[in-house]
């Protein structure tokens, strides 16, 4: 709302003439200032706060800090001495067949003349709140609107036939709107004003095209009402017609200012000789005006605060907002204006109005006894060891927005039958980029990588904790499930390259490497499954790719990303590698015991035994453990040597065979012995896959 | 054997002169202190020599062998000096050369605002609390005084995913949550997290960000305490010599509303781009919570009351980084996230 401050002073008087100050006073009754040029502001203004939309509505509240009168413009009469002496009949008749009007005065006039001008005064008013001119008639309808809070409507008289009827809309009912190419069917139970024909206007929002006023009008029927602010919001919503009526009138108008609005408007347009009343105004009314009282209790209104208000202070706060008080004692009987009677119901509105009238700056804080603080939760423990694992290997966290679009979801290559198709979808997205909520982290974590690579970031280590979502009628809402993962990716050089480094690729066992870190900071004991057939599978290279168990439970995937989707994301040069652990079954999982240091000497033995491919170092492992004493104590691949046997590729592993026994020391034959065990155990389970001890 | 052990020091300074490395002076002790010396050859003649000349033999033959023993010290000492000045000349190395190690990384920009908020309202007792993002209108509209009619709930506001379920569109479903637990006062909790806004997206509009807030529900409570705590809050993340304000504002789920304004850090107050010329910056919005809320929830609000406040961890984020549009906050722009944090981007 754009307003002038020098009108705004004739209004309260006691507004400082410094701009700056002004300013910040108003700043301080919430009336917030967004923009000051001169004498002249933009103010944004409360939601709930329609009586602040216009001047009356602000000088009140400057009333409300600074005491003094608010001096409102004059209003002509709706029906003279003599004519209520005469008993004249009115000359528009009105009914009202809904309890959403609340009040409703129709004014006939007389158009006098169509070229004269309006007082400069509230010409200037129009200006300053950035309208332009229409015409006089309209102009005086938006002038008293600015002035008083109170939208008015002029309709051509010699359109409309017959009487004046509110009533909701009747199915299938059409109306057009001002300002619209045609007319347009009307939703059912809209607020409508009509005659007996059509629809003069969409009640609050907006006049019709049928009945308005043009530079032929010589008689016009001068609404002014209130109506129901639900129903003025929802048909402005409905029709998606946004004016400053209908922006007044959601917020809830005022059922006493109807009257004075329209008297507002006529004195205006007889000021200027423009149009004279020519028969009494039609009032009816739709609503209790019966004053409503809201007790203040002095003491409680004081113990909110933490301070004393005299008496003489509560009356020129909540007096200078309009308010009535009554009583002396430790509880008030407090009047509600009509202007306030959508917003102010409780107790704690009254204290509001004291606590702004006085100003929120002025009174005093405390802070409350605190006790001892808290600490962290179990899980954003976990959360911050996990971090600390990743933040130490150069990973940056990263914070998707959850969305992607259904063009995203073709990359992936899957089709209706694939797991990861079904997606929790929005119902109402604008940009068809947010169709899908993330039913897990790979699609972003792809497309964040596809964009730093375009940007030229070749290495790329980046984790996020975030939730994904999955369609599922058992879940707690019947309708989806919340699963909270981590996921992190890796691309690029293994290592930052410097000029002391050449590193190769990060790979699988790097990305491995960091799991087992996690879940030692996790207290976890992982297990890995080559392959599997989780829902990301198909996601990852078939033969790089393992599941993640913890105490039987599958947890999460780990893997390299497959080359069709890599394709897919135009990515290029290195392979991503890409995990995802399920975090909630992180948190179920049983600690690892503590590893305390051993009593007795650790002694090993190394063994090279040489493998055809396809067979795993895990399967050679579990060979040399099967049936071993507990003295073994670790079974380690140390080395690989890559070569050929006649022709044929293999691989020759060292595994590290390290012996203690806790209760006594070993001696070197005893070692000997039990490492020829190991290798005619590995030669007798394996020797028929071709796994051969290297001399 | 006299003549010869008389000769010996001149010998043995000859020898020290000459040995110029740790390899050649340990031949030289092995020549006039080993076992086959001239020196102990004497020591092993004593026994042949008359009582009275055995002793004084063995007098000077001790002298002889401490002098020895000092001067082949100090001649190691010194050159083990030069020997070690040589290897560090030898070692030099161009400290102009980049440093090698891996770089660290970094927390997202708002999980570092949002911890040091945490960290702050843990002070004060706040424990975190999370709550589902997919949510009911229940928890999101109408346990918060959040009317049918209200503008927020309209569908070009708010992401709906089917009926009666939405994305939510801010923490505060989270407070409407625990208090529908029925929960014994005193309560203080926190919740932060992603809300959402279907909204046109641009730089500075995003259809999802971050909130964090928390709430207070004791007997006793105040408006005061509601400023007390703010005013803490506010100093602790924002600093002790930050200049704030109070104003009216509204939300439904609270009254009186609140909102508090920072002093413009980049202007002091007298109005520029960052603040948009009004010199002030809103950064937190509270109030005591509303009664409706509390009566719905079975709390009676004529004897327990309730604070709340919170605000945007991600527009905090762009303030404290500098960051203007917001956006590329959430664009995993490794480029960015490095630059914030110092790095090389």
């Amino acid at each position: 709302m754009k307003i002038s401050l020098d009108i705004l002073r004739s209004y309260h008087a006691g507004l400082p003439a410094e701009p700056t100050a002004a300013r910040h006073l108003l700043d301080d009754l919430g009336i917030e200032v967004k923009r000051a040029e001169g004498d002249h502001l933009t103010l944004e203004l409360l939601a709930n706060r329609g009586d602040h939309r216009c001047y009356l509505g602000l000088a009140r509240e400057v009333a409300g800090r600074l005491g003094g009168a608010v001096d409102q413009p004059p209003s002509a009469p709706l029906v003279s001495p003599e004519e209520l002496a005469n008993q004249t009949r009115t000359a528009v008749d009105v009914q009202l067949l809904t309890p959403a009007c609340l009040v409703y005065v129709a004014v006939p006039l007389e158009i006098r003349s169509l070229n004269g001008a309006l007082n400069p005064d509230a010409v200037a008013l129009l200006q300053a709140s950035g309208l332009r001119s229409v015409d006089p008639v309209v102009d005086a309808t938006n002038i008293a609107n600015f002035e008083l809070g109170q939208p008015t409507h002029a309709f051509d008289a010699d359109k409309v036939v017959g009487g004046i009827v509110v009533r909701l809309s009747r199915p299938g009912e059409r109306a057009w709107p001002l300002f619209q190419a045609e007319d347009r069917e009307l939703p059912e139970g809209v607020l409508v004003i009509t005659d007996e024909v059509k629809v003069l206007a969409i009640a609050g929002v907006i006049g019709c095209e049928e009945a308005k006023v043009t530079a032929d009008t010589r008689r016009v029927i001068l609404e002014s009402a209130c109506f129901d602010p639900v129903l003025v919001h929802k048909a402005s919503r409905k029709l998606g017609i946004h004016t400053d009526a209908a922006a007044r009138f959601e917020r809830g108008a005022d059922p006493g200012m109807a009257e004075v609005g329209a008297g507002r408007v006529l004195w205006l347009l007889e000021e200027a000789g423009l149009a004279r009343r020519s028969a009494p105004a039609t009032v009816v009314w739709n609503w209790d005006d019966a004053p409503v009282m809201i007790p203040l209790e002095r003491r409680r209104l004081e113990a909110w605060y933490g301070r004393a208000f005299a008496l003489p202070e509560l009356l020129q706060s909540l007096g200078g907002l309009g308010f009535g008080v009554m009583g002396e004692g430790e509880i008030l009987e407090v009047t509600i204006p009509t202007w306030r009677r959508w917003d102010v119901r409780t107790p704690e509105d009254l204290y509001e109005e004291v606590g702004r009238a006085t100003g929120y700056n002025s009174l005093p804080a405390a802070l409350p006894p605190v006790g001892l603080g808290a600490i962290l939760t179990p899980r954003e423990r976990l959360r911050e060891r996990l971090e600390a694992v990743l933040l130490g290997h150069g990973f940056y966290e990263v914070i998707t927005d959850g969305f992607y679009g259904r063009d995203d979801r073709e990359k992936l290559g899957i089709d209706g039958a694939h797991p990861l198709w079904a997606h929790v979808e929005m119902l109402n997205s604008l940009d068809k980029g947010f169709s899908l909520l993330k039913n897990s982290g790979l699609v972003q974590a792809l497309s964040g990588l596809a964009e730093n690579q375009s940007l030229g970031v070749e290495q790329a280590r980046v984790f996020e904790f975030t939730r994904c979502f999955h369609p599922d009628s058992q879940a707690a809402n019947g309708y989806c499930r919340e699963r909270e993962i981590l996921w992190l990716l890796l691309s690029g050089p293994e290592r930052d390259p410097d000029w002391a480094h050449r590193p190769g690729s990060a790979d699988f066992w790097l990305c491995k490497g960091i799991l087992e870190e996690l879940a030692l900071e996790a207290g976890l004991s992982l297990g890995l499954v080559p392959q599997g057939q989780q829902a990301l599978s198909s996601s990852l290279h078939p033969h790089r790719q393992a599941t993640i168990v913890v105490d039987g439970r599958e947890v999460g995937i780990l893997g390299e990303v497959h080359p069709r989707l890599v394709k897919n994301w135009e990515l290029r040069r290195h392979r991503p590698l890409y995990l995802e652990l399920d975090l909630a079954a992180l948190g179920k999982a049983p600690e690892l015991p503590v590893a305390f240091p051993p009593l007795r000497p650790y002694s090993q033995r190394n063994l090279a035994f040489t493998l055809p491919l396809g067979v795993e170092a895990a399967t050679v492992q579990a060979a040399l453990r099967h049936d071993a004493p507990t003295s073994l104590e670790q079974v380690a691949v140390v080395d690989i040597y890559l070569h050929e046997i006649e022709g044929a590729p293999v691989r020759t592993l060292t595994f590290e065979l390290g012996y203690r026994n806790d209760e006594a020391t070993l001696g070197t034959d005893e070692i000997n012995q039990l490492t020829a065990a190991r290798i005619a155990a590995v030669e007798g389970q394996l020797g028929g896959q071709g796994v051969r001890l290297r001399a | 054997m006299i003549q010869s052990i008389d000769s010996l020091p001149e010998l043995f300074r000859a020898a020290l002169v000459a040995a110029s490395t740790s390899s050649t002076l340990e031949e030289v002790q092995r020549e006039f202190l080993g076992k086959k010396s001239v020196l102990k050859q004497a020591f092993q003649g004593l026994r042949a020599l008359s009582p009275d000349d055995r002793a004084a033999m063995a007098r000077r033959l001790n002298e002889l062998q401490q002098d020895f023993e000092r001067q082949l010290a100090d001649r190691r000492k010194q050159l083990e000096e030069a020997e070690l000045t040589q290897r560090l000349r030898a070692e030099w190395q161009d400290l102009t050369m980049p440093g090698t190690a891996s770089g660290r990384g970094a927390l997202h920009p708002v999980t570092q605002v949002e911890r040091r908020c945490l960290e702050v309202l843990r002070r004060l007792g706040f424990v975190l609390e999370e709550g589902p993002e997919v949510e009911s209108e229940d928890f999101n509209f109408d346990y918060l005084n959040i009317p049918k009619h209200h503008p927020a709930r309209e569908m070009q506001d708010t992401f709906y995913v089917t009926g009666g379920l939405l994305l939510r569109s801010h923490t505060t479903s989270v407070q409407a949550r625990v208090l529908k637990e029925g929960r014994n006062p005193p309560i203080k909790v926190a919740s932060a997290g992603r809300v959402y806004r279907n909204e046109a997206t641009d730089a500075t509009h995003l259809p999802m960000f971050h909130q964090l807030e928390g709430f207070w529900l004791e007997e006793g409570l105040s408006f005061a305490h509601l400023k007390g705590i703010l005013d803490f809050v506010a100093r602790e993340i924002y600093g002790q010599d930050s200049v704030f304000r109070i104003k009216p504002k509204f939300y439904p789920y609270t009254e009186p509303s609140i909102g508090m304004d920072i002093r413009c850090t980049s202007c002091g107050g007298v109005g520029c781009a960052a603040c948009h010329g009004a010199g002030w910056v809103t950064i937190i919005g509270a109030g005591m919570i509303h009664r409706n809320v509390l009566t719905q929830f079975g709390y009676d609000p004529d004897k327990v009351s309730g604070l709340a406040f919170g605000w945007g961890t991600t527009r905090m984020a762009s303030q404290w980084t500098g960051v203007k549009k917001v956006k590329s906050l959430y664009q995993q722009d490794l480029r960015l996230l490095r630059g914030i944090h110092r790095r090389n981007p």
